[in-house]
């Protein structure tokens, strides 16, 4: 139901130490960010791209399909950002509107095009953690810096809950299909309203249910699990420590 | 006669009823249960057999009567209640009640983890799990991304791997098919094997027949029967009072040793396996 | 300006203009990467001190009954669940409920905070939608702000005696809009225009957005009514177990 949850699952890089893939997405995504041109991020999303399409395997077609999700932000933002509306025009591009111009200045359009290749590159470097690892390996390195416990457990239940629900509410919206609940918008609305309804009243019947198993199973305050652990290879650490540097140089000196 | 034998499980004047209702879900319930046996709880829906497994280890408090587990009066402190879970082991008939982790591995270490015990040993106990119950194949999948029965694998991992002295599975084949039904059904005879006390509760009358030791019928929130599986199902009349029909075998039996067919034994068949040597 | 430009620039325009009413009308996450780092950071340190309040509040809740946690995970998941969901919308787009009003209204603003930056969490890594450098600024207009928005009104809205429906239909609306214009502030203060700074800047966002978000809140209002008042018919117990969760001033 979730694309990208299916993915990671069948990923190559899915058993590469949680923690190196983690570091590699975090500090890629610096250093786009501080980058003032286009070549850090340049070369951050064609080797984000390569690590995720050629060793993790994704499938070509769909990585492209998901960079055009964020696509219609960076194209009106972006415009956003590159046009306005003033009286005096600016010295890229200047239409006459009435007294005032709709204009840009070359500064601006350069901006704009360094920031439509940040956020793709930062959306690469998204891409590759949540396409290669999977939501359970993230929630252990989050463990591991110490986020409040509290907040790293309420994540690993509301995962699995997430696709408890969604099955729910697939079976509901399907149901009332059949009885012609999309007929209209009208009828739209109110099926939708009454099937979200239905799934959280299901949903807070079913915690009581799932607290009850895992009270039998001696749940004292604290949910302690243990997972199979992919040791970090000194191989990996340095690819990835050499490759920060020359983004970082890239980011800095280009 | 002198019973020296210590009960596994007594209830004794057990009655509960649901926050708010009135009506009682268990009335006046008193049973023992031998160690090492296999009972099957049979009645209609609502008869109160998963409420009375919910008050053996504790989620849920009798208003009136007590519960012994192993000898010992449940105790409702924190200490009591993690001492009778760590003996009783409740399998809940909906897998999807009970998973609460999408990786296998986590989910079935969570159980043993709470037991205090340490690392190196609960990564053996759960490996070892994952190996005899036929898990090794799909441990990697998210939970979200099992089958039914594959998830009804899991749900029973997490409880053995507690080692508890008594099991209970909330009608362990609910909604399975064919193949896993037989492998539950194997997995099944695997415990008792290791001296676990089983309860099940089922609708399956003629695997009951076949399989429990012993049956407790219960109606309307009291046990109206308890005794040797063969007993208990040949009192046609008790069966009735429960909503439930003679097993298949012991009906056919019936109409062949009334036909004269064959020669009434001592002991009926309990299979059909068994019939057929009859024949 | 010679022809050629001319074209290419009505041609942008429109092209702008188009995907302004195409579908991204995703509820107001700022994608992955689009926030200068400074400001990544602000936002960030700005939710710090909310979300800290929001944890020790959620522990509190646990304390006082263990059973609590699988019932505010629970509320997490359905958060999550409504706003990764299709609704229907006039123009056949893409369209998402955020989903902050209801939890609001339901579950408290500070519970909304801790759940709302964990449910964007799993929309930035599971569907794609926002991102994880801009986790604080969305988290501050989509967890914070909305929520606190929707309630206040809600809250006003009881104490004047409003209608119940027209109350939670304002609490919604009027929480969604209040996160466009804070998205619209945070993405203007990032990039503020060259002729006429933030303001100017903060006025072309809220306009590029503006046909998607304002039809959005709309639809969004009159299904949290439809929800609310859903759930109260049908599950009054339900609701008290809820009502332990943000209600706790109401004597019920």
């Amino acid at each position: 139901m979730i694309v990208i949850d299916r993915l990671c699952y069948q990923s190559g890089l899915r058993y590469v130490n949680a923690s190196e893939k983690f570091a590699y997405a975090v500090l890629s995504l610096v250093f786009c960010l501080v980058s003032r041109s286009v070549w850090a991020p340049l070369l951050i999303f064609s080797v984000s791209g390569i690590l995720t399409v050629g060793k993790g395997g994704i499938p070509l077609f769909r990585y492209i399909k998901l960079l055009l999700i964020p696509a219609g932000f960076i194209l009106i933002g972006t415009a956003a950002v590159i046009v306005n509306l003033s009286e005096v025009p600016l010295d890229a591009f200047a239409v006459p509107v009435g007294g005032w111009f709709i204009t840009g200045s070359r500064a601006s359009v350069f901006r704009g095009i360094v920031l439509c290749f940040r956020a793709l590159g930062a959306v690469s470097c998204l891409y590759f953690l949540s396409l290669n690892t999977t939501m359970t390996d993230i929630l252990g390195v989050l463990e591991k810096l110490h986020l409040p416990p509290l907040f790293t457990e309420l994540m690993m239940l509301i995962y699995r809950f997430i696709f408890l629900l969604l099955e729910t509410a697939s079976s509901i919206m399907i149901s009332q299909e059949s009885r012609l609940g999309g007929r209209n918008l009208r009828t739209g609305l109110r099926s939708f309203g009454q099937m979200a309804a239905s799934l959280l009243i299901l949903a807070l019947k079913k915690s009581g249910k799932l607290y009850d198993a895992m009270e039998s199973r001696c749940y004292d305050g604290r949910i302690r699990v243990l997972s199979r652990e992919n040791p970090p290879k000194p191989k990996e650490i340095l690819l990835i420590v050499l490759f920060e540097a020359a983004a970082a140089a890239a980011a800095l000196f280009l | 006669m002198v019973n020296e034998e210590k009960w596994m499980i007594e209830a004794e004047h057990v009655c509960y009823a649901y926050d708010g209702m009135e009506k009682k879900a268990l009335n006046d319930v008193t049973l023992k249960i031998a160690g090492g046996r296999k009972i099957a709880f049979m009645g209609e829906n609502g008869s109160g057999k998963s409420t009375f497994f919910l008050c053996l280890n504790g989620i849920s408090r009798p208003d009136s009567g007590r519960i012994l587990i192993d000898g010992s009066p449940v105790e409702y402190s924190r200490k009591g209640l993690l001492d009778v879970r760590r003996k009783v082991g409740i399998v809940f008939q909906e897998p999807d009640d009970q998973l609460f982790s999408a990786s296998v591995y986590q989910e079935i270490s969570f159980g043993i983890m709470n037991l205090g015990v340490d690392e190196q040993t609960v990564r053996r106990e759960v490996e070892q799990v994952i190996r005899e119950l036929g898990i090794t194949p799909f441990q990697e999948r998210p939970a979200h991304a099992l089958s039914g029965g594959q998830k009804k694998q899991v749900a029973i991992a997490d409880i053995l791997v507690m080692h508890p002295q008594i099991m209970i599975l909330d009608e362990p084949a609910a909604a399975l098919d064919v193949r896993h039904t037989k492998m539950v059904h194997e997995i099944i005879e695997g415990l008792t094997k290791k001296g676990i006390t089983i309860l099940m509760s089922t609708h399956d009358m003629d695997y009951a027949y076949e399989w429990a030791d012993e049956m407790v019928l219960m109606h309307d929130g009291q046990v109206i029967c308890q005794g040797r599986t063969e007993d208990v199902c040949e009192d046609e009349t008790v069966l009735r009072a429960a909503g439930l029909d003679q097993p298949a075998v012991l009906k056919l039996y019936g109409r062949l040793t009334g036909r004269g067919v064959i020669p009434r034994r001592e002991h009926p068949p309990r299979s059909l396996k068994e019939l057929e040597e009859m024949l | 300006m010679p022809k050629k430009e001319k074209i290419l620039l009505k041609a942008s325009i429109a092209c702008a203009a188009l995907f302004a009413i195409a579908p991204v009308s995703n509820a107001m996450h700022i994608m992955e990467g689009y926030l200068p780092a400074r400001y990544c950071v602000a936002w960030e340190v700005i939710c710090l001190p909310v979300l800290i309040a929001g944890v020790i509040s959620l522990r509190k809740k646990v304390n006082e009954n263990r059973r609590n946690l699988t019932l505010i995970a629970m509320s997490g998941a359905f958060i999550f669940v409504i706003s990764s969901l299709k609704i229907p919308s006039v123009t056949g787009s893409c369209s998402h409920m955020t989903g902050t009003g209801l939890g609001a209204i339901l579950f408290g603003p500070s519970a909304v905070s801790i759940l709302g930056i964990i449910v964007l969490i799993f929309q930035a890594v599971l569907l794609a939608h926002g991102g994880l450098t801009t986790l604080g600024a969305n988290t501050f207009s989509m967890a914070i702000a909305g929520p606190l928005a929707a309630f206040g009104i809600y809250r006003l809205c009881e104490k004047l005696k409003v209608n119940r429906k027209v109350g939670i239909f304002l609490a919604a609306l009027l929480g969604d809009l209040f996160t466009y214009c804070v998205t619209s502030v945070q993405l203007a203060l990032a990039y503020p225009s060259e002729s006429g700074g933030v303001f100017a800047s903060a006025v072309k966002f809220l306009g590029v957005f503006a046909p998607t978000q304002l039809p959005l809140a709309v639809i969004e209002g009159i299904l949290t009514v439809v929800i609310v008042i859903g759930l109260e018919t049908y599950a009054r117990p339900e609701l008290k177990s809820l009502g332990f969760l943000g209600r706790e001033k109401e004597a019920k």
